[in-house]
């Protein structure tokens, strides 16, 4: 983890953060619309593999994926201007941060789910599924999986600042 | 007389307000979201209003995509139905919002930022019941196949573009230092 968080440290960011006050603010501004783009695409995708809104042919919405994509790639870029330019405390102040490990956890976990969904070949048979039917029980699983890891993802993104607030609730 | 009648109101008027914002803020309900230990009270409160916003803003600018071009093959009668999840989203931040905005009410009326945020989420919610009402609702709506109407198009645009621009002023407003060293 030194390792890691020297690395981290080594990229000057911290110094780029701490020489112009608007580094910051305009990278969670970025942060929070990628997570819009991430969840409005991802979700709406998820919503429809659980049932909601049949009629809309799953196939139509995997068109929306690319940007759910861009989503999460503006956010790991923003993500680690927060975490590499960290002024106070630099990358280990993250890095030992439980909400944050949780988080990274949470989204590893979100692409494992992603990766079972295509490899298995879960996501071809519900493409195939009937414009108005249902997906498989599988599909299902996995759609509700991603919901909760991503909701997750943003409960514990928020917790980083309040950390102490989470140790405290867990007796830590 | 009735002048001066009046501005003795205006006065009476502005110190109950200032008052009534300061009972906000310390009344039980704004002190337990400020300062419990609890995961539910102020982070949970924060918690559900970044997921509200995510949900909202996300699924407005999915189907704001859809109409501009993104994803022709989504049948607009169907998709409907996830406006329902948006407006629920809504009101989970308009309901977390008024518990943060009465944690702190008295610096919260100052805040610049945070009165643009208002302004921009009132005209992003009014735009967005127009694109439903415009591109997705029976009377109006395309057929499949048939072209977005540029009503519905520009309705999408400014979806798009009033959303971003709650994002961020509502980000700012954790950042008044900020805004008043560069917009003040």
């Amino acid at each position: 983890m030194e390792t890691i968080a020297a690395l981290l440290d080594a990229t000057g960011l911290a110094e780029f953060v701490n020489a112009y006050d608007w580094v910051w603010p305009i990278c969670e501004i970025f942060h929070f619309a990628g997570m819009a783009l991430l969840i409005g695409t991802v979700g709406f995708i998820d919503l429809r593999l659980l049932g909601f809104g049949k009629g809309v042919p799953i196939h139509a919405l995997e068109r929306l994926l690319p940007y759910g994509i861009a989503g999460f790639v503006v956010n790991t870029v923003t993500g680690l201007v927060f975490v590499a330019g960290n002024p106070v405390g630099g990358a280990m102040a993250y890095l030992e941060n439980l909400s944050f490990q949780l988080k990274m956890l949470l989204i590893l976990l979100a692409g494992i789910n992603v990766a079972v969904f295509y490899l298995t070949g879960i996501a071809r048979e519900a493409a195939a599924v009937d414009p108005t039917g249902d997906a498989a029980p599988a599909a299902k699983v996995v759609a509700g999986a991603s919901l909760v890891f991503w909701v997750g993802v943003i409960v514990f993104g928020r917790l980083i600042m309040y950390n102490d607030t989470l140790l405290y609730a867990l007796g830590l | 007389m009735p002048q001066l009648t009046a501005n003795i109101a205006a006065g009476a008027s502005a110190a109950a307000d200032t008052g009534l914002l300061e009972a906000i803020e310390a009344s039980a309900f704004a002190t337990w979201v400020r300062e419990s230990p609890s995961l539910f009270a102020y982070t949970g409160v924060l918690s559900l209003h970044a997921i509200g916003l995510a949900f909202v803003v996300g699924l407005s600018w999915a189907v704001s995509l859809r109409l501009l071009g993104i994803a022709p093959e989504i049948p607009l009668a169907p998709a409907r139905k996830f406006f329902a999840v948006m407006y629920a989203a809504f009101w989970v931040n308009a309901l977390s919002g008024l518990a943060l905005f009465a944690a702190s009410a008295t610096s919260m009326v100052e805040n610049t930022a945070f009165l643009v945020k208002l302004g921009f989420v009132v005209l992003a919610i009014v735009n967005l019941r127009l694109l439903k009402r415009y591109a997705f609702d029976d009377a109006g709506m395309p057929r499949n196949g048939e072209p977005v109407p540029v009503v519905a198009k520009v309705l999408a645009v400014s979806c798009l573009v009033l959303w971003s621009a709650a994002i961020i002023a509502g980000r700012l407003t954790a950042y008044p230092g900020l805004v008043s060293k560069y917009f003040g």
